[in-house]
């Protein structure tokens, strides 16, 4: 299974940001000295009737550039002046946010801008770009997915997909942004500040099914509202039949299983499992410097580690996720929670799997090819029977090239994500080698001992 | 290996719509008129246009996907160099090769262009910006080398790519920004679009009201001035023309030249000729022009030459090769005596096969004498109408090289010089008949034209010889003024001088100092005539040696239509003189294409005689012969012989081109060719009459070419015929277009019916079942919609308890039905099923009572409700 990840955001000098003038226009402006300068030529020699019109057309030419131009400047320029003057008289109203994934895929999250009072360039764009944890800056977006601009009110709203590099938390500093018109030749760009702490969540994948079985027994007195299926039994629903109101059908099931079900008048059902979950970030290896490691490498992990939690979930059982982060507590089951605190964790060279992990009451233990096998070998041994041990094998985030691979690149542009772009990194890291090896002392161990799976 | 996407469909869709179909429309525009210029493209400008657009399109499509475009283009121009390779190698023929493989070059050139156009569209930002501004360019270039100077014309031509430059940069920004997930993209186009277009529109209001003023003084001064509406011969702005078109399509020299503003021109194949005329090392062809008229006359009132009929000492020889039977020859003799030459003359023949030619025109260099109708291959049938041989009593001293020619080709100098040399023995004209040489040298007595003598005079000040006055005018033509620039000029556009009545010449002479070859050669004329030169202007078809390939072989276009002076030397007889600044297009006319025909084959029978019967199922034809060609021996008799024709291989045709064999009819005056092996040995004895002759020949004797002559009111009538079809196609053509307009209107109209009939149709015929349910629940939505109650943002049961409520039916009981059958793995049970068959008809009878007719016809006639229905649907669907 590979994953595909999100481009990098760019890392550039808001200076540059200023510069009233786009590329195109540079562009624009060279072609049409050439063209000038080339017409130029031809009306060399006067006295005929082709000198006067090739003339008279490039002047009309000309003077139409010239028009367009003013009019263009002039559209961006009375967007910003209006703008400007909003933002001085603080009357301005900027609201930012940041909108997970509705659905499990593998969507970036929605920025959902709305700003008053502002006027889009006649025939010309908004765009935005975020400024984030201080130094980064995203790619500008795109005009919205949806976008509504009040005519009166001059308020603007709008969405934009987002694509976030890595899975962890951000902090969105300052909004910028950029009035462009409709030939993109000119930009003139207003930063606003926004405070917004939001986070990449992990997505959802399908692995492979786990046998987990909670090793932890609990007693609550708690009633619960939610009906939870139980594996085996078919409990508080019943078949959709003619006469039954339609608002008792229970969606989620028939989203899981089409089939369509009504919910029976709820039970208590009192769970007395619990499930310990033990992933360790623990990195034997100094590999503070390189990207594919740090990034790459620890969004793939990340998501693993969710999604062994999504699959527990879906057993119905309650899930205590031990982070092996020091200031990160406990966590009991709570989904939301779960994705934003795998999304904050980060590789670490001071918890060992030894001394963090509970063996008493540990349902599984998470581990990455970046421990080191001898950190690995006793836990293993010492282990209890019904522990699961799961290895993410984490080269498989990068995927080696073949043959086909290189026919394919010569003819394909390859995706513009992270496998790709450390792909070079990664094969000349001088670490490559022994993370590989560990990686396969790692394997090896755990095809010794039962109870365990690879990832 | 999946390829993943760059652009959705709908965002390819967009890009073929909006940068697609208006740069193929401009690129058609061009490819058109590179046709006009360039004949090795054949005029097929739709095909090649079509090779450009699925390049354009082809590209579209691929770059929506992640393909690479430098490794796919190298694969695609690799495959494209092997086809084309291959196809060399593979055809018959040398020239079939040629062909084929000039075809698939253009079509390689122009489909590549078109795919590098479609990626530049589809991927980058940059391409688009050069794109535009080379297409802007380029026609900045065309549109200034028009002879129609006219401001509207000029905006009219201008207007589009400066609008398409524009709009090119916009519709390509915007859809490279549109988000692929963007609803209502069509929307979303088209507003912007729109609104782009009108101000593009207010914007070039106002431009080309501002630039008016300065069109109008480019109009006034290149284009002709004001408009001489009234003026005899022609206004200033009116286009002259050294042909015309007749009825029929062919094109004729016109019978008068008149000095007109502008010279329109034309680059259509008119005919192609062998001549079998050399230099003396017998290896250099030595063209000569081919003269069709003598204009003798110049009628000052109109400024026009004219063809004088009473001309003394008519050389001109002017059969109709329509009216001579094929293979017969005329022959006059008497030019020959008329055109009193004797000294350094040969005879010279020469093929003309006729493209656009009137079949009744005949042209030839001069002194022709000798005219006979030849066949033309099978082969060439199509492009060829008709054929002929001349003979003409050339001068050896005569070449179609202009005067100028020779500089840099030593041996073409050395031919003039060795020309002027041997006509400076003429030093005068004391010796030929008065009234020639007062014909000759008249002159109008208009004062207008005592500048041109004095400037005659002047510029001649130093000659002795006619032939160095000669030298001397051309020289002036030649001349530099004071800033080293030349004094005259070429130009299809003369100008016209501010008085009507003005001279053109002087205008010409004293003035503009450019004009094209009517001016030259009036001029050279004139001033000769005022020196006492005899001479006249000669019109015709110059002849342009362009192609190495077919020596003796020369192409002429419409454009070489050309004027130019023969001068008289006693003796020597007349001589072409063409004082005429090159025009530089007419000479780098692109190459003659195609294979010239070469005819191999002499008849060894040629019959001509009217049609007595045709029996068309065995191919057959009786023909009562008056004259027959056997063996190149003529032989005539006052009796009719009867001869039986076997048609059946044999090529018929008449003036117009290919006819098939219902075009013989009895009565019909034909010429019957036979190239039969068998007729080989068949010879004529001393003695022999045609009777005895056809008597020899076994009957029925196989034909391979048959020539109808028509008759002057046999063709009228098919010329009043084609007249009549083609209006009768025009009004048969509108008929048509009308009524499917009609239909159309009333397809649209009836449009919500057709649909409701349809859905209508299917909810009742459908078996039992889940299906069923969906057509009905499909049917009745439709319905509901028509009337104005459609389920947009409500759910299925809040939409069908507002029907129930409004109208009283049980649509809310159906609602739950179909959404069990829908959304369930379970089947129907026979119950509900039950109840499912009489609800649709039920319902329908409760809502016509509850609707009149005419509420129920007004309903279904508004389409906005149908296309709003198909808009949300989706909606439905997703329920």
């Amino acid at each position: 299974m590979s994953f595909s990840l999100k481009p990098l955001s760019i890392k550039s000098k808001p200076f540059v940001f200023y510069i009233p003038f786009t590329f195109y226009f540079i562009l624009f402006s060279i072609a049409t000295f050439f063209l000038w300068k080339y017409i130029s030529l031809n009306t060399a020699i006067p006295g005929n009737s082709y000198t006067a019109i090739l003339s008279l057309l490039l002047k009309i030419l000309l003077f139409s550039i010239l028009v367009f131009l003013a009019f263009c400047f002039f559209t961006v320029f009375l967007s910003w002046i209006i703008f400007i003057v909003a933002k001085k008289r603080h009357k301005l109203e900027i609201h930012f946010s940041v909108l997970n994934p509705i659905n499990d895929q593998d969507q970036s999250p929605d920025i959902q801008i709305g700003l008053s009072p502002i006027m889009k360039p006649i025939f010309g764009f908004l765009k935005f770009r975020i400024q984030y944890n201080e130094k980064m800056y995203s790619a500008k977006f795109k005009p919205a997915i949806e976008s509504k601009m009040h005519f009166l009110t001059g308020k603007y709203t709008a969405t934009f997909p987002w694509e976030l590099p890595e899975i962890t938390l951000y902090e969105a500093d300052t909004a910028w942004i950029y009035f462009e018109d409709l030939f993109q030749f000119f930009s003139i760009v207003v930063p606003f500040p926004i405070h917004d702490h939001f986070c990449n969540q992990p997505p959802d994948r399908q692995i492979q099914p786990l046998s987990i079985q909670p090793r932890k027994t609990e007693d609550e007195n708690e009633r619960i509202d939610e009906l939870r299926r139980t594996e085996g039994e078919y409990l508080n629903y019943k078949h959709f039949e003619g006469q039954d109101d339609v608002r008792r059908i229970a969606w989620p099931v028939y989203a899981r299983s089409r089939e369509l079900v009504v919910r029976i008048p709820e039970t208590l059902d009192i769970y007395a499992s619990q499930v310990y979950i033990y992933p360790s970030f623990f990195c034997g290896f100094h590999a503070e410097n390189m990207p594919s490691v740090q990034i790459l490498f620890l969004n793939y992990y990340k998501t693993f580690i969710w999604n062994i939690i999504r699959d527990i979930q879906l057993k119905g059982f309650q899930i205590h996720l031990i982070p092996d982060s020091k200031d990160q507590p406990e966590l009991v089951n709570e989904e939301s929670q779960f994705k934003e605190r795998i999304a904050a964790l980060e590789w670490q060279n001071e918890m060992t799997p030894k001394a963090f992990v509970q063996l008493n009451n540990a349902a599984a233990i998470i581990i990455s090819s970046l421990c080191p096998a001898d950190e690995i070998k006793e836990l293993l041994y010492q282990r209890n029977e019904n522990t699961l041990c799961i290895l993410v094998k984490l080269s498989t985030a990068i995927q080696k090239a073949g043959i086909l691979h290189f026919m394919s690149w010569l003819f394909i542009q390859q995706e513009k994500n992270e496998a790709e772009k450390y792909r070079a990194g990664w094969q000349l890291s001088t670490l490559r080698f022994s993370i590989l090896e560990n990686e396969k002392k790692l394997i090896a161990l755990f095809n010794e001992h039962t109870k365990t799976i690879i990832l | 290996m999946k390829i993943g996407r760059i652009h959705k469909v709908n965002k390819v869709i967009a890009q073929s719509i909006l940068l697609g179909l208006p740069t193929m429309a401009l690129v058609g525009w061009f490819i058109y008129t590179g046709n006009n210029y360039y004949s090795i493209l054949e005029n097929n400008f739709i095909s090649q246009t079509i090779y450009f657009s699925v390049g354009l399109m082809g590209a579209f499509i691929f770059y929506a996907y992640k393909f690479r475009f430098v490794t796919t283009t190298i694969v695609l121009a690799l495959l494209l160099s092997s086809i084309y390779a291959g196809i060399k190698n593979i055809a018959t023929g040398e020239f079939d090769a040629f062909f084929a493989s000039v075809h698939f070059l253009i079509f390689s050139i122009l489909f590549l262009i078109g795919w590098i156009t479609g990626y530049g569209f589809s991927r980058s930002k940059i391409y688009t910006i050069f794109w535009t501004l080379f297409l802007c360019a380029c026609q900045m270039i065309l549109v200034s080398k028009t002879s129609d100077i006219k401001a509207t014309a000029i905006i009219t031509a201008f207007i589009p790519v400066l609008f398409y430059t524009f709009y090119i940069i916009y519709a390509s920004a915007l859809i490279r920004n549109a988000q692929d997930s963007i609803h209502g993209l069509t929307w979303y186009f088209s507003k912007r679009i729109t609104g782009f277009f009108s101000l593009l529109l207010l914007l070039f209001i106002a431009l080309f009201y501002l630039f008016q003023p300065e069109f109008k003084a480019i109009e006034k001064e290149w284009g002709g001035g004001q408009s001489n509406e009234g003026e005899k011969g022609g206004g200033s702005s009116k286009q002259q023309s050294m042909t015309h078109e007749n009825e029929d399509g062919s094109v004729s020299n016109n019978n008068s030249m008149s000095l007109g503003g502008t010279l329109g021109k034309n680059k259509k194949l008119v005919f192609v000729a062998h001549l079998d005329n050399f230099f003396p090392d017998s290896i250099t062809p030595n063209p000569l022009y081919f003269t069709s008229d003598y204009y003798t006359k110049f009628d000052t009132a109109i400024q026009a030459f004219e063809i004088d009929s009473l001309m003394p000492d008519n050389d001109l020889f002017k059969p109709n090769p329509s009216k001579i039977p094929l293979y017969f020859a005329k022959t006059d003799t008497s030019v020959i005596t008329h055109s009193m030459a004797s000294l350094d003359r040969q005879v010279v023949n020469a093929e003309v096969y006729k493209v656009l030619l009137s079949p009744d025109v005949f042209i030839a260099p001069a002194t022709a004498f000798f005219c006979q109708p030849i066949g033309v291959p099978p082969e060439f049938k199509e492009q060829y109408k008709s054929a002929y041989r001349a003979k003409m009593w050339v001068s050896r001293l005569n070449s179609a090289y202009f005067i100028y020619n020779p500089a840099g080709n030593q041996a073409l100098e050395d031919f003039q010089e060795e020309r002027f040399q041997q006509l400076r023995s003429i030093t005068n004209y004391n010796h030929i008949d008065k009234n020639f040489l007062s014909y000759y040298t008249s002159m109008p007595s208009n004062s207008d034209y005592d500048s041109i003598r004095i400037l005659a005079r002047e510029i001649t000040a130093h000659a002795q010889s006619p032939i160095d006055k000669i030298i001397a005018i051309r020289d002036y033509f030649l001349s530099k003024d004071e800033f080293g620039q030349p004094l005259f000029a070429y130009a299809d556009n003369a100008g016209i001088p501010g008085l009507p009545s003005a001279s053109k010449l002087n205008y010409f002479l004293f003035s503009s100092h450019k004009g094209y070859c009517a001016y030259y050669a009036g001029a050279t004329l004139f001033m000769l005539r005022a020196l006492g030169i005899p001479s006249r202007v000669s019109a015709g078809f110059i002849t342009i040696n362009r192609s190495n390939k077919n020596p003796g072989w020369y192409w002429f276009y419409e454009d070489q239509a050309h004027a130019w002076v023969q001068v008289f030397f006693p003796g020597y007889g007349w001589l072409d003189f063409d004082t005429t600044i090159p025009d530089v297009n007419t000479i780098q006319s692109p190459q003659p294409d195609g294979t010239p025909p070469l005819n191999l084959q002499q008849p060894y029978f040629v019959a001509d005689g009217k049609i007595i019967s045709v029996d068309t199922l065995h191919k057959m034809i009786n023909l009562a012969v008056n004259k027959l060609l056997f063996h190149d021996e003529n032989f005539t008799s006052s009796i009719p012989v009867n001869v039986k024709l076997n048609i059946a291989l044999a090529s018929i045709s008449r003036d117009t081109g290919i006819v098939t064999i219902q075009s013989l009819k009895e009565n019909m005056h034909i010429t019957a060719a036979s190239y039969a092996e068998s007729l080989k040995n068949i010879l004529a004895q001393k003695g022999d009459s045609m009777a005895s002759v056809i008597k020899k020949i076994i009957q029925p004797v196989p034909v391979d070419e048959i020539k109808i002559i028509d008759d002057v009111m046999q063709k009228n009538q098919k010329q009043q015929s084609n007249q009549e079809e083609k209006s009768f196609n025009k009004r048969q053509l509108i008929k048509i277009l009308g009524v499917l307009a009609l239909l159309l209107v009333l397809l649209i109209l009836f449009f919500p019916f057709i649909i409701w009939f349809f859905f209508d149709m299917q909810a009742r015929t459908a078996p039992p079942g889940n299906r069923k349910a969906f057509l009905i629940n499909r049917s009745l939505h439709f319905y509901f919609n028509q009337f104005g109650y459609s389920r947009r943002g409500m759910s299925p049961y809040e939409f069908a308890l507002s029907i129930d409520r409004q109208f009283g039916t049980k649509i809310i009981t159906f609602s739950d039905l179909y959404q069990k059958m829908k959304y369930s793995n379970q089947e129907s049970t026979l119950e509900e099923n039950e109840w499912l068959r009489p609800f649709y008809e039920s319902t329908k009878k409760i809502m016509k009572e509850k609707f009149s007719l005419s509420k129920r016809i007004n309903a279904f006639l508004k389409l906005n409700r149908t296309f709003l229905f198909f808009k949300n649907i989706k909606t439905i669907h997703y329920e």
